[in-house]
């Protein structure tokens, strides 16, 4: 299914009843079976904007739909990866991974089928039994990464979900991401604030400036796919890259010096 | 397979709670009211439960005869003894107990026996 964002804006009230507008009015779609970025300055709504996609946020004004061919079965409009894993410290690596069927009410032994597949996909074979405090955090992530994917939704949502890994793990889990993307084809919608993550994984980038957010531009990367890491040297990707920062640059510099800090979850 | 359009709707809605300001300051109000009514329908005698109109114009009579200022005075005097007396006993343990190991192992079981005791519940020990 493609996802729809029509003119959807966002306000939040702070504590002292003045109205910070989050996200000015925000249009796009993403096709199915596109990998799209959404990228912006940091503080410009894109995990608000994404919580509203997820039906987790009331927008203030337009709105989000999802068309095209009906899901399968029991399936979810979407799923979300999340920056901080939210994985459960009680559960098993598979438990975890569960979780999400058990939701949807599937049992015996698609529920089994379904766990272990997505598992073996992750690379997660052998970690199982494993808590979430024995693994590390690309580790955890893959867990998030397969929780989400295991319940097959219409779009996966990804909440900047390597920044809370160190650089090498995080390049690790980029390819691996993309191995994913190409065998399942799986809808994603991909928040980032990082340009070089965005340009080397997306179909789309989707540039939003600085708060109230709205959409710069929308910059399509033509690399050839299978994408490489030797692609992030390739001409088109620097000239795309760069261009994004020029679109950006002086967004992220207004946003520096802005002088109130409103955090974007404020009700 | 059926094409078909979903509108997102705020699943969260249901967590949604408004904030009934007039209703808060309204049941303090209602409070009062009852026990008004309940004191002058002679439902509960004013000798159990004054009436709060009555509560008020004692407390006028005494501002303006000096007496309340003279009891207020007294159990401000009392508040304050009790709060030096207390504030140099345990600030004095509490030093002592972080300094000396002896002392913490004198006194950390007995405060950690005692601690969880509402000290409200200690109040008429002491009276006695």
């Amino acid at each position: 299914m493609r996802v729809v964002v029509e003119r959807v804006a966002k306000t939040f009230h702070d504590r002292r009843g003045r109205d910070v507008v989050a996200l000015g009015q925000v249009g796009f779609a993403v096709e199915s079976r596109e990998f799209v970025a959404l990228l912006g300055p940091s503080g410009c709504g894109k995990s608000t904007l994404l919580s509203i996609i997820a039906g987790l946020l009331p927008a203030s004004a337009g709105r989000v739909y999802f068309e095209g061919e009906s899901l399968p079965g029991r399936a979810p409009l979407t799923a979300t990866v999340f920056q901080e894993f939210a994985l459960f410290p009680w559960r098993t690596v598979r438990a975890n991974v569960q979780l999400g069927l058990e939701e949807l009410g599937i049992t015996g032994l698609e529920r089994v089928e379904r766990t272990r597949r997505y598992l073996d996909m992750t690379g997660l074979d052998g970690f199982e039994s494993k808590y979430p405090h024995q693994l590390s955090g690309g580790m955890r992530q893959r867990v998030g990464i397969a929780r989400a994917l295991a319940v097959e939704p219409a779009v996966l949502l990804m909440d900047e979900p390597f920044s809370a890994l160190d650089a090498q793990t995080r390049t690790l889990m980029m390819d691996e991401l993309l191995g994913i993307w190409e065998r399942t084809r799986q809808t994603i919608l991909y928040v980032t604030h990082n340009i070089q993550e965005a340009v080397f994984m997306a179909d789309r980038v989707i540039v939003l400036s600085r708060r109230p957010g709205e959409v710069l531009d929308v910059v399509p990367i033509k690399l050839p796919r299978p994408r490489r890491e030797g692609q992030q040297g390739d001409p088109v990707f620097v000239q795309t890259a760069d261009r994004i920062w020029g679109l950006i640059k002086s967004q992220a510099q207004a946003a520096l010096l802005d002088d109130e800090v409103v955090t974007e979850r404020e009700d | 397979m059926a094409v078909e359009r979903l509108v997102v709707v705020d699943r969260t809605a249901f967590l949604h709670r408004p904030d009934y300001r007039v209703v808060r300051v309204l049941a303090l109000l209602g409070l009062v009211v009852v026990w008004e009514l309940v004191t002058r329908t002679g439902w509960v005698s004013s000798l159990f439960l004054p009436a709060p109109s009555g509560v008020l114009a004692e407390g006028l009579d005494m501002a303006r005869s000096g007496q309340l200022f003279v009891h207020l005075m007294t159990s401000l005097e009392r508040l304050a003894l009790g709060f030096g007396v207390g504030a140099v006993a345990g600030v004095s343990v509490g030093v002592a107990v972080g300094f000396f190991a002896l002392a913490d192992a004198v006194a950390q079981p007995i405060i950690a026996a005692t601690f969880p005791i509402p000290k409200i519940a200690l109040l008429p020990l002491l009276i006695l």
